[in-house]
């Protein structure tokens, strides 16, 4: 398939690789030009140095004939026009949204845009393998290619509703074996416990603490960091 | 709303502190501190085009603010906002 990359950080670079390698076209966009030295010496695709909301530069990049755009800069505002004019304007099927910022992801709902939080997942899983050291994965963490975990999960509330849209919490958070593994909660239906995984809605509501796994004790925690995923750790 | 200190020293020799709201216009918190949802007009002017416009979406969406206005620093986004771009308001 076509695919449009917005924005050529680390996320955007990584990828552009891993859809290149997986035979698609691929098309990265970014307005600074020294932002494509993210890629990988491997990368065979497009680049476009532009900036991406200009007039004209999507469908510079093809956006008419994109079946697929991903909003990955380190702007939400950005990503979330982006995906939507993408969405919106030029009809593309398939539009993922970065969340850099977890305070916004309030306007990536807003827009009904699929959003993947890597500060605030990725922050999450930090805490939950630093609390329950019994969840950590069994794949090599090296890679990142995949793992294998176990999640607490909450069922989908009836009809099959998306767990940002299901702020109400009628559903008694079950044991989903069949959960076990998947990467996107948006996919399954479920969602791993704790804060950071969950809308907006949600912000400053402390979850209850999921049952005992292996965390039970206090512990001091050093976090080196004190960025976006390392405040969000805390 | 502002956040910037420089910024804020100056519109504080201005303007009765009253009306001031420190804090970044594009955080939630900060909208909700300054009662957004109660406002008939909200005015984006700020340096970001991509934020302005996420700006008054969010105002409209989530704080149903009746009439949003949006300054457009950067030309090449103007097409964002006119009728190129089909912003649907619920």
């Amino acid at each position: 398939m076509n695919v449009i990359i917005v924005g050529c950080g680390r996320v955007g670079a990584e990828l552009a690789l891993i859809l290149g390698r997986g035979g698609h076209d691929v098309t990265v966009i970014d307005h600074v030009g020294s932002s494509f030295s993210h890629l990988d010496p491997a990368y065979r695709g497009r680049t476009i140095e532009a900036e991406p909301l200009g007039e004209g530069v999507l469908e510079k990049a093809g956006v008419r004939e994109a079946q697929a755009l991903a909003a990955v800069t380190n702007s939400d505002a950005v990503n979330a026009v982006v995906a939507h004019v993408a969405r919106t304007v030029y009809g593309v099927p398939n539009v993922v949204t970065r969340n850099y910022d977890p305070r916004w992801r309030v306007l990536h709902e807003a827009m009904g845009l699929t959003a993947v939080s890597s500060t605030a997942w990725g922050a999450q899983r930090i805490e939950e393998l630093l609390e329950r050291p019994r969840l950590r994965p069994s794949s090599r963490p090296a890679t990142g290619r995949w793992s294998s975990t176990r999640w607490w999960c909450r069922r989908a509330g009836p009809g099959g509703r998306s767990p940002s849209s299901s702020r109400d919490s009628r559903a008694p958070p079950s044991r989903s074996p069949a959960a076990a593994g998947r990467a996107s909660p948006s996919r399954t239906g479920c969602w791993p416990r704790g804060r950071g995984a969950r809308g907006g809605a949600d912000r400053g509501r402390r979850s209850p603490r999921p049952p005992p796994g292996g965390g039970g004790l206090s512990m001091r925690i050093l976090i080196a960091g004190g960025g976006r995923t390392g405040r969000r750790s805390r | 709303m502002e956040h910037r200190p420089n910024v804020l020293a100056h519109i504080h020799r201005e303007l009765p502190t009253e009306l001031i709201y420190e804090g970044n216009p594009t955080d939630p918190r900060t909208l909700e501190l300054a009662r957004v949802a109660d406002a008939q007009v909200l005015v984006a002017s700020m340096s970001n085009d991509a934020e302005n416009l996420s700006l008054c979406f969010i105002a409209r969406e989530r704080f149903a603010v009746p009439r949003t206005i949006a300054t457009i620093n950067d030309p090449r986004f103007a097409w964002l906002f006119g009728p190129a771009s089909t912003w649907t308001w619920r």
